[in-house]
């Protein structure tokens, strides 16, 4: 049950630009078992998207991706030929994105999109086979008449059928791990529920790995069993859903988590806030990260970074927790 | 309903947009977008409009400004005119107490003004200032919604998310408006960024005294936070309505419920038990017969297929359309 399906250690992604060298994600480690549903919570811009984009090797070549160990499933993804980076997507991490409509192509009948996928991976199947493995993926997904809406563009589906054929196109290879970049965040809630509650289905029929990517702690709360908050392209905590929930460690969490009308705030009492944004990543606060924006900050946060500080099942970077202030 | 307090009264609005086919562009069907709407809004208060999308509540906020032509149905301000029959200089002086702030501060601020020439025209075109009053309430104004006036300068495009829809509300509220419509104005932004902006509305609220909110939003977590009173659409009409504590911990409408069982229940609350709707909208231009819900309603018998059920009180100000209550 706990085996390691992915491990990363100390990734660091920096994209060269005429202004200076971005540091996007700058030294992040984290690791899923199988079976087990990580979620990557933060605000825009904190790095989230391209930790991601990272591990599938879908970034441009003008990024720069290194990291001292970067492991799927035994393979070291780093060392990959652009060939086998592919194979990997299509065989054992697949991608659901956060808009469906911009990620279907438009002028191609879901048929097609969705029947490709199973072509790619046996060019010997028959069409009738395609159709037929099409629409029992459609099916499992929850699309009703899945014959008739094969024959459809994507324009001509609702939002939320629109993320199933996502999914099913995602699923359509069998992966072993699913990476979900917001995929209810354009959704109604009560559609929200429903794909929340097929990929915890799906997942448990097909002990699938699930990465999920959001700043929504509501959805986490859902699905995630251990939660990472990431801030300025590094991670600040880490551990179990309920205890982070519980007890949060790292101010940056704490605050996030309040800021969210209906946890734990009551009604008509002033939310937090964050003040300030997510610093520039061109000049990053040289002490701790959050540090210009964090309402406990000390003298020694603002000179150097906090060490991570690992108890039981749980990881922070953080001064207060340490208990060091000079 | 009456209310001597009442500051914007709707009565039976219908909102209905044709759909044209072929050459000759003729009449091939009608979108009932809104489909009989009555709300009285108290002076003073928040009155939060939930709904999934396409439920008619945005089309609800756009009549209120006059950017749509409802079919049919009045809406009152305060106690005198129908907004829908106003023209020329009486609609253009009406505008000034009612404003609307949009989802996406993006395409609603025109990129090619700085932030003092978007503010200062407002102004000037509607308040009758001139061009040094104007820039001296354009710095009030940033300050209000916690921008350094030096943003001033500063086109549309350099602005984050969080700090655009700001400069969207100091728009709003530069003509001291009565009733601003919040069309999903939080929806876009990041939680942090949100909370920051709900403080924002919540904080004008008294530093302007008594402003009245409808605030059209699908989070129902933000609208439980913010409303003093709650309407439910589904499909363009009302399916209940009463007060947000009364509505939270009693819905009465089986899709309040499902709706409500919907949010992400987070540690520390008590667990409700999940409802989840099957399917999805069906078509505003093909509205089921009878109560409109019944396609999707976990309880729905024969009944619900063949009446309309009506919108009646089931207790004080608890207003519900469904033939089981």
């Amino acid at each position: 049950m706990s085996e390691k399906f992915l491990e990363v250690k100390n990734l660091r992604t920096y994209f060269d630009t005429p202004e200076g060298l971005v540091k996007s994600v700058d030294g992040v480690s984290f690791s899923i078992n199988r079976g087990e549903t990580l979620a990557l919570v933060g605000e825009s811009g904190c790095g989230k998207t391209v930790t991601s984009l990272s591990l599938i090797r879908l970034l441009a070549d003008t990024a720069q991706v290194q990291a001292d160990y970067m492991e799927v499933d035994g393979q070291q993804i780093l060392e990959l030929t652009k060939d086998e980076a592919r194979k990997l997507r299509g065989s054992k991490i697949s991608m659901i994105f956060q808009e469906p409509m911009t990620s279907l192509n438009p002028v191609y009948r879901i048929e097609k999109q969705l029947g490709e996928v199973f072509r790619l991976h046996d060019p010997k199947l028959t069409k009738q086979q395609v159709f037929e493995k099409s629409v029992d993926i459609l099916k499992k997904v929850g699309v009703p008449n899945p014959a008739e809406r094969l024959k459809v563009y994507p324009h001509q589906l609702s939002g939320g059928l629109r993320q199933r054929v996502m999914i099913a196109i995602s699923l359509a290879s069998s992966p072993q791990m699913l990476i979900a970049d917001e995929p209810t965040t354009a959704l109604d809630v009560t559609i929200q529920a429903q794909i929340i509650d097929l990929l915890k289905e799906l997942q448990k029929d097909l002990n699938m790995s699930i990465l999920l990517i959001t700043h929504d702690f509501g959805v986490v709360s859902q699905i995630a069993d251990r939660v990472a908050v990431m801030y300025a392209g590094k991670i600040v905590e880490e551990g179990p859903l309920e205890k982070i929930f519980e007890d949060p460690w790292h101010p940056y969490t704490k605050l996030l988590i309040l800021s969210i009308p209906g946890i734990k705030v009551t009604r008509g009492n002033r939310l937090e806030s964050i003040s300030g944004t997510v610093p520039n990543p061109l000049h990053f606060p040289e002490g701790c990260r959050f540090a210009p924006r964090c309402p406990y900050a000390m003298e020694i946060c603002k000179q150097k970074p906090p060490e991570e500080l690992v108890e039981g099942d749980r990881r922070v970077s953080c001064f207060l927790r340490r208990g060091e202030h000079e | 309903m009456n209310n001597q307090n009442t500051i914007l009264k709707i009565e039976d609005l219908q909102v209905h947009f044709p759909i044209k086919a072929g050459i000759t562009q003729h009449t091939v069907g009608v979108i009932k977008a809104v489909d009989g709407v009555s709300i009285d809004i108290r002076k003073g208060e928040t009155v939060g409009l939930v709904g999934e999308s396409g439920c008619g509540k945005t089309t609800i906020g756009r009549a209120i400004v006059r950017l749509n032509e409802p079919t049919a149905g009045k809406i009152i301000f305060d106690g005198k005119d129908d907004i829908l029959q106003l023209k020329g200089k009486e609609l253009r002086n009406l505008r000034r107490k009612l404003q609307i702030i949009f989802q996406d501060p993006y395409s609603s601020l025109n990129p090619r003004q700085t932030v003092k020439r978007l503010l200062s025209e407002v102004l000037t075109v509607q308040m009758g200032m001139n061009q040094q009053q104007a820039f001296e309430r354009t710095a009030e104004l940033l300050n209000a919604v916690g921008l350094s006036p030096v943003y001033a300068q500063r086109y549309p495009h350099e602005f984050s998310g969080g700090q655009r829809q700001r400069v969207a509300i100091a728009k709003a509220i530069a003509l001291q408006p009565e009733f601003l419509v919040c069309d999903e104005a939080v929806s876009a932004l990041d939680v942090s960024i949100q909370s920051q902006i709900i403080n924002l509305l919540m904080d004008l609220k008294e530093q302007f005294g008594n402003m009245t909110y409808l605030f059209i939003s699908h989070a129902l977590n933000v609208v439980e936070h913010i409303s003093d009173r709650v309407v439910v659409m589904y499909l363009g009409k009302m399916m209940e309505l009463a007060d947000n504590e009364e509505l939270f911990n009693h819905p009465a409408h089986p899709y309040t419920q499902a709706l409500l069982s919907a949010i992400p229940i987070l540690s520390g609350r008590q667990k409700r038990e999940r409802i989840v709707l099957k399917g999805e909208v069906p078509s505003a231009a093909n509205v089921p017969p009878g109560c409109r819900f019944h396609t999707r309603c976990p309880y729905a018998e024969e009944r619900c297929s063949k009446e309309e059920p009506d919108f009646r009180e089931i207790a004080a100000g608890h207003w519900v359309a469904c033939h089981k209550v």
